[in-house]
């Protein structure tokens, strides 16, 4: 990476996550302090030498919905962003794309157990990541009171430093749905069009895998 | 109301996954959301039409069920490899819908490939949403997407087709691109009276939402095997009652969903979609089933 345009944001990224350790059992994680923005996207993708995705379909990114924020440069031959979204999180990013972006920061996506710890900071009774008081739009981005995402850090961070835990875009874990055949990935944390059900920390939905989606991003998590 | 229930559907576990199939701007993320605002339904945004540009592309060609392929799908789908693969995946995972966990999609693109559809997803259940035409283009001419769409290149044909001789409003007038939008509502009915029949199928009016939410939402949970929802009234509430968010939000109250159309439209734009209704209008068209008894 060092010999990459803005090393730095990596490395601040990784400096920047938060140690979380579980009370009463469970390995310590180092958890991403927000969702991989989008210039974070496209350095990471370009560090990979992510080819273009093809002209009919995707493998990792669905360039193909005309907002998708991350864009392949043909000519350039570079992933880009627009610069008014650089610092929102990256939508559009397939589960098994948002695997491969963790790997590449030598992380991984959280399970959803993880998450709903990390997110609870270990209390299992609180219902949002801030607690117990109800949503509403100065605590996170839901129920299209922004009309899309918002940059990342803009809302107060949970008292372990996490941004948009609830909010924003949804995370992708690393869990099935339901176990056994389903091609359904567990997405925690609610989502900018989302209602306010889903910022719950108790509340999951699953999707597709396979889609890149408007409402889903991700966080890495670092095994200690 | 429209309702042909197929009993092979409900049998067992198995629930038959479900397509909203709706004009561009006619409410199809509203639907989308109002089903999802349950947990135990999903529905997939568009995946024909936002997650290929190949739909997009062949937007209102006819394909038959004669056209399905096993092999390939589609003759024409022959050199996407990748995009078979995608759609096969989707078939198994709407394959995977269950009583306990209903997966559908919506779609706006799909109306001259419902033959198709048809063989490909032998057990699908089309929820059909209509709104006011009039409605419908004003949305559709404030959303800045007909050269996305293609309206220009695809509809003229598939209209003249369907209305031989018809006499356009000159071009670069502001009733003329009413008059297309107002084309593509027309060609789109078509297609979907010709081709929903074999489905098991349900009408759904988006007004029907703002006149009775309760019994609306009940006709169409009766229609995909379940109870109305708590969390489905209490969306119905709260998004139709104010209007905010960006271009897709359903947020929107019921009073811009059924009238913002007369704020936003030329007496020459409404009397121009009203003429494409009237010029199509038979045995075979109604354009009160549009929604506008024009």
């Amino acid at each position: 990476m060092k010999d990459r345009a803005e090393p730095d944001l990596v490395e601040r990224y990784l400096e920047q996550a938060v140690r979380f350790v579980p009370h009463g059992g469970g390995g310590a994680l180092r958890v991403a302090a927000t969702l991989v923005t989008c210039r974070l996207a496209v350095l990471l993708l370009d560090a990979m030498a992510m080819p273009p995705e093809p002209a009919s379909g995707y493998r990792y990114v669905n360039v193909h919905n005309p907002d998708c924020p991350l864009r392949f440069d043909a000519a350039a031959r570079r992933w880009r962003c627009p610069a008014a979204l650089a610092e929102h999180p990256a939508w559009g990013i397939n589960w098994a794309g948002a695997r491969l972006l963790c790997e590449r920061l030598g992380a991984r996506l959280p399970t959803a157990s993880e998450w709903e710890r990390f997110a609870a900071n270990d209390t299992p009774q609180r219902a949002y990541p801030w607690g117990d008081a109800p949503p509403g739009p100065e605590r996170a981005n839901y129920d299209e009171h922004y009309g899309g995402t918002t940059e990342v850090g803009r809302f107060a961070p949970t008292e372990i430093g996490l941004f948009d835990v609830a909010g924003n875009l949804g995370e992708w874990c690393l869990d099935r749905h339901e176990p056994g055949t389903s091609l359904e990935r567990v997405v925690k944390g609610g989502a900018w069009s989302k209602d306010a059900r889903h910022l719950r920390i108790a509340t999951s939905r699953g999707k597709w895998g396979r889609l890149g989606t408007t409402t889903i991003g991700l966080r890495p998590v670092w095994g200690d | 109301m429209n309702v042909n229930v197929n009993a092979e559907m409900h049998a067992g576990k198995k629930a038959a996954p479900f397509l909203i199939l709706a004009h561009h701007r006619s409410g199809s993320n509203f639907l989308n959301d109002l089903v999802q605002a349950r947990p135990d339904v999903d529905c997939i945004n568009e995946p024909f039409s936002m997650h290929t540009p190949f739909f997009r592309e062949c937007d209102l060609e006819h394909w038959s069920g004669a056209d399905f392929d096993p092999r390939w799908l589609h003759r024409s789908l022959v050199p996407h490899a990748q995009l078979r693969c995608f759609l096969r995946e989707l078939r198994r995972h709407l394959g995977e819908s269950h009583a306990q966990r209903i997966v559908g999609f919506k779609e706006t693109g799909l109306f001259g490939k419902l033959g198709w559809l048809k063989a490909f997803l032998p057990g699908l259940r089309v929820l059909w949403v209509q709104r006011d035409p009039r409605a419908i283009v004003s949305s559709v001419l404030r959303s800045g997407l007909m050269d996305f769409w293609r309206y220009r290149e695809l509809v003229p044909p598939r209209f003249e087709a369907l209305c031989p001789g018809y006499r356009r409003a000159p071009a670069g007038t502001r009733a003329h691109d009413a008059e297309l939008v107002a084309m593509s509502v027309v060609v789109r009915l078509d297609m979907a009276q010709r081709s929903l029949g074999p489905f098991a199928h349900h009408t759904v009016r988006l007004d029907d939402f703002a006149l009775d939410p309760r019994a609306g939402l009940q006709q169409l949970c009766r229609f995909l095997g379940l109870e109305a929802h708590p969390e489905q009234l209490a969306f119905l509430r709260q998004r139709q009652g104010i209007t905010r968010g960006g271009r897709y939000s359903s947020f929107r109250s019921h009073h811009d969903v059924q009238d913002a159309w007369r704020r936003h439209l030329t007496e020459a734009q409404v009397a121009a979609v009203e003429a494409v209704l009237q010029a199509c209008a038979g045995p075979r068209f109604d354009a009160r089933q549009a929604g506008c008894a024009a």
